[in-house]
């Protein structure tokens, strides 16, 4: 059996559509989680509702299939609870950006070691086709039949602009990179965003066309640990889209979670028995 | 006889192998598949595919 044949799950039935480019985001994190050598056990995926947020249900390990737009707070809670687990967030841009926009905001500013993998198709893809929070001004939709006049979200913008340590984006018309991106999120220490473009050939304003012929890999000299060039990087869409890591820093910022684990205890929650007291005091009067 | 991997989910056709699970049997070219023969592990066509 290949290492990533370990994370196939088939006891549930497929329900994307025949050619979805989700079958090939689901195949790149199951190459990333071979890579980095994870155990099914080690790893709990956590989604809201949606297209993407099916993708727990096609893969070996653990997972919480949660409320629209909940994914984020059920993972914060999951990583602190058991910090042993490798949490990973895989939900679409509807499910993070618009009804889970807050959780989106507040997590990137508590900084909890989690994963958010963003399936960006940029429509509301299991309703049929109404506008994301991402989709293009003036694109027509199956609601939006004049076509959309809310001007999009920019998710890798309020990412940098909040201190997100690790920002990247990746396209699942090009799976290698895509693995590595995967794998190099999942190994940060803090909250890594992964924004994956991933066209819906059902219900999208975009053809799987005009994404490639926008999108490009960042060059290997762009410095990523400069937030004024990531800015920049960020603002490109129209014309063309940058995938490749924009922004990682030096992990330096305090992770949710740390000071807890540094002065009381380190292990899954339910391993830590009767609590000492004094500690707890201490804790609180840290936190007073 | 050439490999051939699917552009939509990196699936990769080996003709030695063939796609039993689905009628066609090892040895098979992929240019020999049927034109209706669909990617085992996303439903893509084969006009998404590739040569390696």
């Amino acid at each position: 059996m290949a290492d990533q044949d370990l994370y196939k799950y088939e006891g549930t039935e497929n329900q994307w559509c025949p050619g979805c480019p989700n079958f090939g985001l689901v195949a790149a994190l199951r190459n990333a989680a071979a890579e980095l050598k994870l155990k099914p056990e080690q790893i709990c995926l956590v989604s809201g509702i949606g297209q993407a947020a099916k993708l727990p249900q096609y893969f070996n390990a653990n997972y919480f299939n949660g409320l629209h737009g909940r994914a984020i707070p059920a993972a914060l809670a999951i990583q602190a609870v058991n910090p042993m687990l490798k949490t990973i967030v895989t939900t679409g841009d509807g499910d993070c950006y618009g009804e889970g926009g807050n959780h989106f905001i507040h997590a990137i500013r508590r900084n909890p070691d989690i994963t958010l993998i963003i399936h960006n198709n940029q429509i509301y893809g299991l309703t049929k086709g109404q506008a994301s929070p991402t989709t293009d001004i003036g694109d027509r939709t199956r609601l939006q039949f004049d076509g959309v006049e809310l001007t999009p979200l920019h998710p890798m913008l309020i990412a940098l602009t909040h201190g997100c340590g690790f920002i990247a984006r990746g396209f699942t018309g090009n799976l290698k990179q895509l693995k590595s991106l995967m794998a190099e999120a999942i190994a940060f220490k803090g909250l890594s965003f992964l924004e994956v473009i991933q066209p819906c050939i059902s219900w999208g304003t975009h053809s799987v066309e005009w994404y490639k012929e926008r999108i490009y890999e960042l060059p290997g000299d762009y410095d990523f640990t400069d937030r004024e060039t990531a800015f920049k990087k960020c603002l490109e869409w129209e014309d063309r889209i940058p995938t490749g890591v924009y922004y990682k820093s030096d992990s330096s910022a305090t992770v949710f979670g740390d000071h807890f684990r540094s002065k009381v205890w380190d292990k899954p929650l339910t391993e830590l028995g009767e609590p000492d007291v004094s500690v707890i005091r201490q804790i609180l009067e840290y936190y007073h | 006889m050439d490999k051939y991997v699917c552009n939509v989910c990196g699936y990769e056709y080996d003709p030695e192998v063939g796609d039993p699970d689905n009628g066609v049997a090892p040895g098979t070219a992929f240019t020999d598949l049927p034109d209706d023969w669909v990617c085992p592990e996303c439903g893509a066509g084969k006009e998404e595919f590739s040569k390696v």
